[in-house]
């Protein structure tokens, strides 16, 4: 009797306790894989990039759509963007949170927490800006091509700095600086195409201009965020910030290849000592020491002295190993930061070697 | 004749009951207070607890025939069906704020849409069960467990050992110190409270009774170091913002496993040492209350009335009823400090 009883009750619970009533059927899934967030006059505006696959004849195809919707939160808009297309959004496989920059001047824990209770994300998705949201969702499967250029860009130039999502939390809570890559949409090249060629209908031209490709969408920046104030960083200044936080692998500064490097920042109070050593070919090393410590010189004395960020979170660096100094001087800190810079050259050899 | 529980066995419970604190409440709660010192916190609790856990090797120790029912019937003729009440109100108080917890946890986490209702009941009767078969079935539960335990352990932090950055663990000594002490005195009675209820075990049906001292202490001891390394590993690979931001920061270092891009997404599988923890303390707690019960009534027929009672009970304060910390916190000094001490001292006089 004890085990009939035994087994029902465990054929009973097998049934809610294996997820059962989770389940969803994966067509009333959205499988989102980027999200976009505008604000704009007093609204925010959500974008999400959803795929989606079909069967046609035996192969299946990838289809990607793009939905928007704008509220006054950002889980009012989540919650219009469900009703609207009658699925669960899905963020297991989120890989890209496209934040615009009207969005990067709010208060940005509002963005935070419309993540933080999903449970279903992986906090591992990587965080951009952009001049153009909306051009920029209709690019065909945009996030596996950002992706893409973000990681060509670390392996050969090493101008690019990525921004997961717990990097982003713990940045906005602590009010460090923040730096987000910007993927810019150009959209001058379609509307050039489209002065010249007379021949086109006014359908087929305004299908065109919506049309974007891979070729529009281009990395050449990225925008300093700090305390609801943007500033922007050009693509040499990216990798010399990658220099100084030993993000580099291979790169070139002012036409002289940086093969490897490694970096270490060491603080004693006030002081922070910058221990380099690069890896370049035996052809360059003449003019490679002078030349860097001029370039990282210069980034210094644009951020620390002239717009007084603290692009290096330094402030932190100091707070982690120097408490009592920090808690001293923490008002002031920008102002009293010396910096040493120690450069050591590794040579590697080249195969050929050319003498006149 | 009765077969007599392993030192190993007995280890691995004791093991279980000492880590349950971080799964339940959870050593986090400190982190508000004493942020990166927490390391300190739980170093110097873990030492302070030395001392109950000296208290209740002398009680196990007292009489070799005696569980810890006996003894207080023994010690305290008078006054015994007072303290029987507190134990059963307290140790009762830690079992369903462990349920509560337990359940929210696999609500939260595993099982989005069924009711914690239903959660809470399954896995109650699970423990119902268990605990209906005795102590016996349980520590040999707790072995088999264990040897999962280690497993999951091993393979998180083999899959996680490259995230930890050494500057998450500064700076140190940055608290309080005054704060700091008088919650490693907290923390020394929240860790080692649970083993008090082991006392129900007779010393007679240990294997290996003679070396229940050195056992205690050195499982204890090991216990306190995996938790430091956790605590550590925790702390070093989210920092001290996301620590105080995530109820459940272990889940979400979980999410960042990955081998070789096919082992992913298993951190359902590595949250199963949470339902270890709950479920051994839980077990534990609801054979020290059926025996304190069992000696207040003097009726052993009524065992399964008195489950089906508790299950009622306990579900039915552990769904409805809101819980405070300061209630876990009152309920384990009383039941692992304020008792104990007084049955030491009756112990000490008596001996004169």
């Amino acid at each position: 009797m004890k085990k009939i009883l035994l087994l029902l009750i465990t054929l009973i619970s097998s049934l809610f306790l294996t997820g059962c009533i989770n389940y969803t059927e994966l067509n009333e899934l959205l499988v989102v894989t980027s999200i976009g967030i505008d604000y704009q006059d007093d609204n925010y505006i959500v974008y999400l990039y959803t795929i989606d696959s079909k069967t046609d004849d035996g192969s299946i195809e990838k289809e990607y759509k793009t939905l928007k919707e704008k509220a006054s939160t950002i889980s009012e808009a989540f919650t219009k963007l469900y009703q609207k297309s009658n699925k669960k959004i899905y963020l297991s496989h989120l890989d890209l949170l496209v934040l615009s920059e009207f969005t990067l001047k709010t208060d940005l824990s509002k963005v935070i927490k419309s993540f933080l209770y999903d449970i279903d994300n992986r906090s591992s998705f990587n965080i951009i800006t952009t001049n153009n949201i909306e051009k920029l969702f209709q690019v065909d499967d945009f996030p596996n091509k950002v992706t893409s250029i973000f990681t060509t860009n670390q392996k050969e130039m090493s101008s690019y700095t990525s921004l997961n999502f717990d990097t982003f939390i713990t940045n906005v809570i602590e009010n460090n600086t923040i730096i987000v890559p910007k993927i810019t949409v150009n959209t001058k090249n379609n509307n050039q195409n489209n002065k010249t060629n007379n021949e086109n209908t006014k359908q087929e031209d305004e299908e065109e201009t919506n049309v974007l490709s891979e070729e529009d969408i281009i990395y050449q920046e990225s925008i300093i965020v700090k305390e609801n104030n943007i500033e922007k960083i050009n693509y040499q200044d990216v990798i010399i910030y990658n220099y100084l936080t030993n993000n580099i692998k291979r790169t070139t500064i002012n036409k002289i290849n940086v093969l490897d490097n490694y970096t270490v920042l060491k603080t004693e109070n006030n002081k922070i000592k910058i221990n380099i050593i690069s890896n370049i070919y035996d052809k360059d090393q003449k003019k490679f020491p002078e030349m860097l410590k001029k370039e990282i010189n210069r980034f210094l004395d644009t951020y620390y002295k002239d717009k007084k960020i603290d692009i290096l979170n330094l402030e932190k660096l100091i707070y982690q190993n120097h408490y009592n100094y920090y808690k001293k001087y923490q008002d002031d800190l920008i102002n009293l930061l010396d910096f040493k810079i120690d450069l050591k050259v590794s040579l590697v050899d080249t195969e050929v070697t050319y003498e006149k | 004749m009765k077969n007599k529980y392993s030192m190993f066995s007995f280890d691995t419970l004791t093991f279980f009951l000492i880590a349950s604190l971080s799964s339940n409440i959870g050593y986090l709660t400190f982190i508000k207070d004493t942020k990166i010192d927490t390391i300190f916190l739980i170093l110097i609790g873990s030492v302070l607890g030395l001392i109950p856990i000296y208290i209740y090797n002398k009680i196990i120790s007292y009489n070799e025939d005696r569980n810890i029912i006996e003894n207080i019937e023994y010690l305290f003729p008078k006054i015994n069906l007072f303290i029987k009440i507190i134990l059963i109100i307290t140790s009762f108080l830690i079992m369903c704020i462990s349920l509560k917890e337990i359940s929210s946890f696999i609500n939260i986490y595993l099982l989005k849409n069924t009711n914690t209702l239903f959660i809470s009941s399954i896995f109650l009767l699970l423990v119902l069960y268990t605990s209906s078969k005795g102590i016996n079935t349980i520590v040999k539960a707790s072995t088999i467990c264990f040897y999962l335990f280690v497993f999951i352990n091993i393979l998180s932090i083999v899959g996680t050992i490259n995230l930890v950055d050494l500057n998450n663990l500064k700076p140190l000594f940055i608290s309080n110190k005054i704060s700091l002490l008088i919650d490693s005195v907290i923390y020394s009675f929240l860790s080692t409270s649970p083993l008090f209820m082991l006392s129900i075990i007779k010393k007679k049906d240990l294997n290996k009774k003679n070396y229940l001292k050195s056992n205690l202490y050195k499982t204890y001891i090991f216990t306190s170091i995996f938790i430091v390394i956790e605590f550590i590993f925790t702390l070093g690979i989210l920092g001290i913002t996301l620590l105080n931001i995530y109820k459940y920061p272990a889940i979400n270092i979980y999410k960042k496993i990955s081998f070789l891009n096919i082992f992913e997404r298993v951190e359902s599988f590595f949250a199963i040492k949470f339902l270890f923890y709950s479920f051994f303390l839980i077990s534990i707690s609801l054979i020290f209350v059926l025996h304190l019960s069992k000696s207040l009534l003097k009726n052993k027929k009524k065992d399964n009335l008195l489950l089906a009672s508790y299950f009622l009970l306990i579900i039915f304060i552990s769904f409805f009823c809101k819980f405070d910390f300061s209630i876990y916190l009152i309920s384990s000094y009383l039941l692992g400090i304020f008792i104990p001490i007084i049955i030491y001292i009756k112990m000490i006089i008596l001996s004169k």
